[in-house]
């Protein structure tokens, strides 16, 4: 992707709870059931929430817990057992809803036999678009991923990587303005990953709604500006991650040259306010951005060799 | 050109089956809605279940209103892609194997080798464009929706319809490239198989009477009296040049060399070009340069006559009016037989006789009359005597209510062939028989044709034989059209067959897996070639019972005719069978009756497949598209993408 950043991104704090609702359920459920209709799996159990213009929402849960079947149940895919999916206002089976919104499948169900050029050029004319605008945007999207020397290679010879960014691509092909993400980042190597990730906030910047699911609970906190938590079809917990996430009682106090004479200081200026210290430490950074350093710094310097310590 | 089921014209064709399509139509409906009710019910109650209905139809509407070319465009371009990349060309590759290997097998010897050759190709066509017409239309939805790539399509603002039509008309174009292609080579394969060239075998003491042309016929007999009509056959326009020393009536006795399983006699027309005999169906033309023959190609072998059918009526042995002939055991009624030496005739009534429409110039020879007469012999007779007949034309003037009255040609006595059709052209100046014994010169047209309208009456000579005939064994041979263009229409027949086809499969696979989806188009196409014969076990006109009996006569080995010997049980099966059938019989009445489809039959004897024919044809199809496409709409609408 063009726009790789090794930095991570802070949530953006002006995310608009008031905005106009683009998706909604209510009281959504869905059961399964078997050849004779009868129940089988009671996949969501009344689901309630609202996604708002702008915002990255997440629905985040462990395998089975009706994210996948919620997120169908948006697209039409599936038909509620009871209760209502809306979609820009209208029902989740219309079909002309599809004109705005982008889906990126859990695994990219794409058709092998085309090539990267041929399948973007299909799903393009599957929206209403000029040849001309069409021709502009397979190219940039191609671009945009990363795959323009392998635009003419059927998706059989493309490996995982490949074939979920090309499945990026067609979901961005009407310039969507609600992308509709199922585990985004699977298959996906820790550069893509992030890419990924800086393109859903980039996504956002550009005023689209974004809604994932994702079991990665990484991914989810570093892009969503709230979270629907689901557990067994149902809803445990909605908010905004940043308060989701945030420990009430404990302060952290981050600081960058302080000497070891101030850090006692502080701690003696703790101790006198009659609070506990927990803990004073160097952070450590995460295992994605020192891959990333790494990675970066080996495409700086070709050649150089770890030091092992012994 | 046994033709069963007289082929009507458009607007009657029309006018016979546009109401039974409009209560099938309406029947269907009924019961689509009805159903799509009760699985509501079942589904949400009775309180819900008509709104679901209602708005259902009308999504089905409004959906159909919306259907856009460009995405239509796309979901075909998608569906010609997916063939033609799962190889499915290959099925040519197999046609032009299975034709290479073709000639080893065509008994080239038959009577009529272009039958034959016609027939072959034409069967395999069909077989193979009908086999890779189901495998192409099932797979491809149930391989989308297990594969899920499906999902990315009805994410996007698609049309049910789209994804149906879409597929329906992809496949039909692949299905037509290959079936095109397909023509093409048949069409090579039937005229450069067919396509021989004699040469000149001097007349020798060693000819035999076996190689005596059987189309070599002589329209002089025993019963030609002096002052007795002459009706000139084809073989006759090139008269022999009789050596009164040979006995095949070839020019001085010139044949052909022995190829291709048969040998020609040489014969001079009236304006002294040559031409050999008719063998095989064919002829040659001849041309001499410094006494050295030169033998143009096959003429008469790839012909597209169009026949201009009478109504048919009969007298019986003593002359009276009778609906049939007699039937003479065989249990294919098609035929109906007179009696010879009797007053029976089969009596062909000709409509619109004009100048304009035959006229003398084209028609040199006279009315181009054309038959295929098939005789029953009670007793063998003389074996190298051919049974005589004899041809009257009567004017049908309905101001002279006595048909014996009426004005009428002297008899023609012909030799009918039984197998191909002969010409037997009527001359316009003839011989008329007045009522009072006495005979007279006259013209066809204006003393035998009245309000357009001729008799043609046909009678057997001979004392207990029978003449055979059926109302499109006799027939005007109006003109001839290209045999290409024939050809092609009965191509046009497989393809209507191949879109119905495709579209059924691609309607299975909305609602069944690949493998079931196939089962249940290649049961369709079963059921629907089978058709007639449903219908004629519902009705008991034929023998074998039900699928029931049928399976325990099957494995008992018990003869039709013996009863099944379970006691009470017999009725119970039989009651079973019963209900089976009018299933069966039901489900035979929605589908296609391929059968209707048949063009081997006009085409390969020779007959041009009439227009109206093949525009029937795709009527049918376009009425089996828009049908089976409601069904595959409302069924796919119905179905969870993702369950």
């Amino acid at each position: 992707m063009s726009n790789s950043a090794t930095e991570p991104r802070p949530l953006t704090e002006a995310t608009p709870t008031m905005g106009e609702v683009i998706v909604e359920t209510r009281n959504l459920s869905k059961v399964y059931r078997d050849f004779w209709g009868r129940p089988k799996v009671n996949a969501l159990k009344a689901l309630d929430l609202e996604v708002r213009r702008g915002e990255i929402f997440g629905l985040l849960g462990p395998n089975g817990s009706g994210k996948t079947t919620t997120i169908k149940l948006l697209l039409g895919l599936l038909f509620p057992t009871s209760g209502e999916a809306l979609v820009f206002g209208e029902p989740a089976t219309q079909v002309n809803k599809n004109e705005r919104i982008g889906y990126l499948p859990e695994e990219s169900y794409l058709y092998k036999f085309l090539n990267a050029e041929e399948t973007l050029d299909f799903y393009g004319r599957l929206f209403k678009m000029s040849v001309k605008e069409r021709r502009e945007r397979i190219a940039h999207l191609i671009d945009m991923v990363g795959l323009g020397w392998a635009k003419r290679r059927q998706l059989k010879e493309y490996s995982k990587g490949m074939t979920r960014r090309i499945g990026l691509a067609q979901a961005l092909i009407n310039d969507p303005e609600l992308i509709v993400l199922d585990e985004p980042t699977t298959g996906l190597d820790p550069i893509g990953t992030r890419e990924m990730k800086d393109l859903i906030i980039d996504l956002r910047e550009q005023g689209k709604t974004v809604l994932m699911c994702s079991h990665l609970l990484a991914d989810v906190q570093d892009v969503c500006d709230r979270i629907a938590i689901l557990h067994q079809g149902d809803l445990k917990e909605l908010g905004r991650v940043d308060s989701l996430l945030r420990v009430s009682g404990i302060t952290q106090i981050q600081a960058e040259g302080l000497n070891a004479q101030t850090q006692d200081e502080i701690r003696a200026l703790i101790e006198r306010s009659g609070a506990k210290l927990l803990k004073i430490d160097n952070p450590t950074t995460t295992l994605e951005d020192l891959f990333l350093s790494i990675v970066q710094d080996s495409e700086a310097r070709p050649g150089r060799r770890a030091r092992i310590e012994k | 050109m046994v033709l069963e089921k007289d082929i009507l014209s458009l607007s009657e064709w029309l006018l016979v089956n546009s109401p039974v399509v409009l209560f099938l139509a309406i029947l269907l409906t009924a019961l689509g809605l009805l159903t799509g009710f009760l699985i509501a019910v079942l589904r949400k109650g009775p309180l819900e279940a008509f709104g679901i209905v209602a708005r259902n139809v009308f999504e089905g509407l409004s959906d159909l209103t919306q259907l856009s070319p460009r995405r239509l465009g796309a979901m075909t371009w998608l569906a010609v892609q997916e063939a033609i990349r799962r190889k499915i060309l290959i099925a040519f590759a197999v046609f032009v194997v299975i034709l290479l290997f073709a000639g080893w097998f065509l008994d080239r010897s038959s009577e009529d080798p272009a039958q034959l050759y016609i027939s072959f190709v034409l069967s395999t066509s069909n077989f193979l464009v009908l086999v890779l017409g189901i495998f192409i239309s099932t797979f491809s939805l149930p391989n989308d929706i297990k594969n899920r790539t499906v999902y990315t399509i009805v994410t996007k603002p698609v049309r049910i319809w789209e994804i149906l039509l879409g597929r329906m008309l992809g496949f039909t174009l692949v299905g037509t490239m290959l079936l095109a292609m397909m023509c093409g080579f048949s069409y090579v394969f039937v005229v450069r198989g067919l396509d021989h060239r004699h040469n000149l075998q001097q007349f020798e003491a060693e000819h035999d009477a076996e190689d005596t042309p059987s189309g070599d016929l002589s329209p002089t007999g025993d019963k030609q009296a002096a002052g007795e009509n002459q009706i000139v056959t084809e073989p006759e326009k090139a008269k022999g040049l009789a050596s009164p020393n040979t006995n095949d009536g070839s020019a001085d006795g010139r044949r052909t060399t022995h190829d291709h399983f048969h040998r020609h006699s040489i014969q001079q027309n009236d304006d002294g070009s040559l031409q050999t005999d008719f063998a095989m169906a064919h002829q040659h033309s001849v041309i001499e340069e410094n006494d050295k023959f030169r033998f143009g190609p096959p003429i008469g072998m790839l012909q597209a006559r169009v026949p201009v059918a009478g109504t048919l009526r009969f007298k019986d042995d003593a002359g009276n009016d009778a609906v049939k002939g007699i039937n003479v055991g065989s249990e294919w009624g098609y035929r109906s037989y007179v009696a010879g030496g009797t007053l029976a005739a089969a009596i062909f009534t000709f409509d619109n006789i004009t100048e304009e429409r035959f006229p003398r110039d084209k028609y040199p020879h006279g009315l181009p009359l054309e038959m295929t007469i098939r005789v029953f012999r009670t007793y063998k007779g003389i074996i190298d005597q051919r049974i005589q007949g004899s041809i009257t034309l009567k004017n049908p003037d309905p101001n002279v209510p006595n048909e014996q009255a009426r004005q009428r040609s002297t008899p023609f006595i012909f030799e009918p062939s039984e197998f191909y059709p002969k010409q037997e052209a009527i001359p316009w100046k003839l011989k008329l028989q007045r009522p009072d014994g006495t005979t007279d010169n006259g013209d066809l047209m204006k003393d035998l044709v009245h309000d357009g309208k001729i008799e043609v009456w046909i009678q057997c000579e001979d004392r207990q034989q029978y003449f055979g005939v059926a109302r499109n064994d006799v027939y005007l041979r109006a003109a001839d059209r290209p045999f290409w263009l024939n050809f092609i229409k009965s191509y046009v027949s497989i393809w209507c067959q191949m879109f119905i086809v495709i579209c059924f499969g691609v309607m299975f696979s909305t609602v069944l897996s690949g493998p079931v989806a196939m089962l249940a188009a290649a049961a369709s196409l079963v059921m629907g070639y089978m058709s007639t014969f449903v219908t004629e076990l519902v009705f008991q006109q034929v023998e074998g019972g039900g699928p029931i009996e049928a399976l325990i006569r099957v494995l008992t080995q018990l003869n039709l005719s013996i009863d099944l010997g379970f006691g009470w049980l017999d009725s119970v099966i039989k009651t079973i069978d019963w209900v089976l059938l009018l299933g069966m019989r039901g489900i035979t009445a929605v589908l296609p009756n391929f059968e209707n489809f048949a063009t081997t039959h006009i085409i390969a004897p020779g007959f041009d497949i009439p227009t109206d024919y093949v525009l029937q044809h795709l009527f049918m199809a376009g009425a089996f598209f828009i049908l089976v496409s409601v069904a595959g709409y409302f069924l796919f609408k119905s179905r969870e993408i993702a369950a």
